[in-house]
């Protein structure tokens, strides 16, 4: 079992060496999310209708262009060949790497969320619900990428393939964390997106990581 | 050393509807050194990736004691030590941080005379990206040898190594065959092989 902690330790290690790709998400998330407040910033009423769909819509964007990382530098210097032919099952491998790979690419993002929250004149416990949101929806969208950037592995040039996978299956996040963010602001029952999220986050993790481990055995014939 | 064997029946592959090889059959056991020649672009690495089930085959199937090798899986894989064409090291990571988190490795307390007889130690603590492609290459090599695994296979083992390592490889390799493991190597440097009973030769 000794595996499991050295590969999560190995990828954080190596995602920490690869910081400039890493930041990249980070600094797409912060702009996005930054440039409405600073070009319409002063209608408080607008800021609370618009931050819900802005906060998705920066994680989507920070995790589309940072997606590719999280297989194809091992695809190139041979070590995800070496993942598959471990005696450990790849499903449980690919599991430990998704993780990691969300804690190196999205959990900035839930820091970072707290202080845009307050350049949208959210305050108190909204603010910790605004962080839950973006925390339950990339972590389902990480599954979500990480199964496509391994469906698109033996693409050479995967954006429009890729993105075309990713619309259909991340709709739903964008939808339900809107809600999620804009009920919580308005004082209404969040309960329901809440529950939603956090259902497709125990379902894309559970299903996410088997669906990506047959999509490398494919991509990597 | 415990091994097994592994067989290869009547196999054939075509990559879009294109023949990379076809009908090759061989019964591979303890002590047994396979050799397989060809010239660039014949289907070696081909072969040798269907014997490790990184593709799979057209026709034919490659058994591990007698069992289909995709059934068996991880049975098969605990004894199988396989070196690509890429080194499969982390460019980032240092030598010993490669060999720290290497997947493979079975036993904490091996020794590290290979590093020394493949002149590695000075550069253990420098990252793997700055070593020249001998040295990766000879790290590869290390890690492979250090697997304890019963079946090694090598894609052109030979590639990139100066004639002190090739000969220290040959002497490793021998030891592993005399202790019962089983080695498969493909390469087109016929002069650095040993002599073995097994060849196929790829056309």
């Amino acid at each position: 079992m000794r595996i499991y902690p050295q590969l999560f330790l190995r990828d954080l290690k190596v995602s920490m060496k690869r910081w400039s790709d890493f930041l990249t998400g980070m600094i797409m998330f912060i702009l996005v999310a930054f440039i409405f407040p600073l070009i319409a910033g002063s209608d408080q009423d607008f800021m609370h209708r618009i931050i819900g769909p802005v906060m998705l819509l920066s994680s989507l964007l920070a995790s589309l262009i940072s997606m590719q990382n999280i297989f194809k530098p091992d695809l190139i210097n041979g070590s995800l060949e070496q993942l598959v032919l471990s005696r450990h099952s790849l499903n449980g491998l690919i599991f430990i790497k998704i993780l990691s790979y969300w804690i190196s690419s999205s959990l900035p993002l839930v820091v970072v969320s707290s202080l845009i929250a307050s350049a949208y004149y959210v305050t108190g416990i909204d603010i910790i619900k605004v962080m839950l949101t973006v925390l339950l929806s990339t972590t389902t969208l990480v599954n979500i990428n990480s199964l496509a950037a391994a469906l698109t592995l033996g693409v050479r040039y995967p954006g429009a393939l890729m993105t075309l996978i990713l619309f259909p299956l991340s709709l739903p996040i964008l939808i339900f964390g809107s809600k999620a963010i804009e009920y919580s602001i308005l004082g209404l029952d969040s309960s329901g997106p809440f529950y939603f999220l956090t259902g497709m986050m125990l379902l894309s993790f559970s299903l996410g990581p088997i669906a990506t481990a047959f999509a490398i055995r494919i991509s990597i014939d | 050393m415990q091994s097994g064997v592994l067989q290869l029946q009547s196999a054939s592959l075509y990559r879009d509807e294109q023949l990379i090889f076809r009908e090759i059959s061989f019964d591979l056991k303890g002590g047994d050194h396979l050799i397989i020649k060809g010239n660039n672009g014949s289907g070696k690495t081909s072969l040798i990736r269907t014997l490790c089930g990184l593709t799979q085959l057209t026709e034919g199937s490659v058994l591990w004691n007698h069992s289909p090798i995709d059934d068996i899986g991880s049975n098969y894989y605990q004894h199988l030590a396989y070196l690509a064409h890429s080194n499969s090291l982390i460019p980032e990571l240092t030598l010993l941080e490669n060999l720290t988190y290497n997947l493979h490795r079975t036993d904490l307390d091996q020794d590290h005379s290979v590093f020394e007889e493949f002149q590695l130690k000075q550069s253990m603590n420098s990252p793997v990206a700055n070593l020249s492609n001998g040295q990766s290459r000879k790290a590869a090599l290390s890690f492979i040898i250090m697997s304890g695994k019963s079946l090694w296979v090598f894609d052109e083992p030979y590639a990139n190594l100066d004639s002190q390592s090739i000969v220290y490889l040959n002497q490793r390799i021998a030891a592993h065959l005399s202790d019962n493991g089983m080695v498969i190597t493909s390469t087109n440097r016929e002069e650095a092989v040993p002599t073995t009973n097994l060849e196929i030769t790829m056309s």
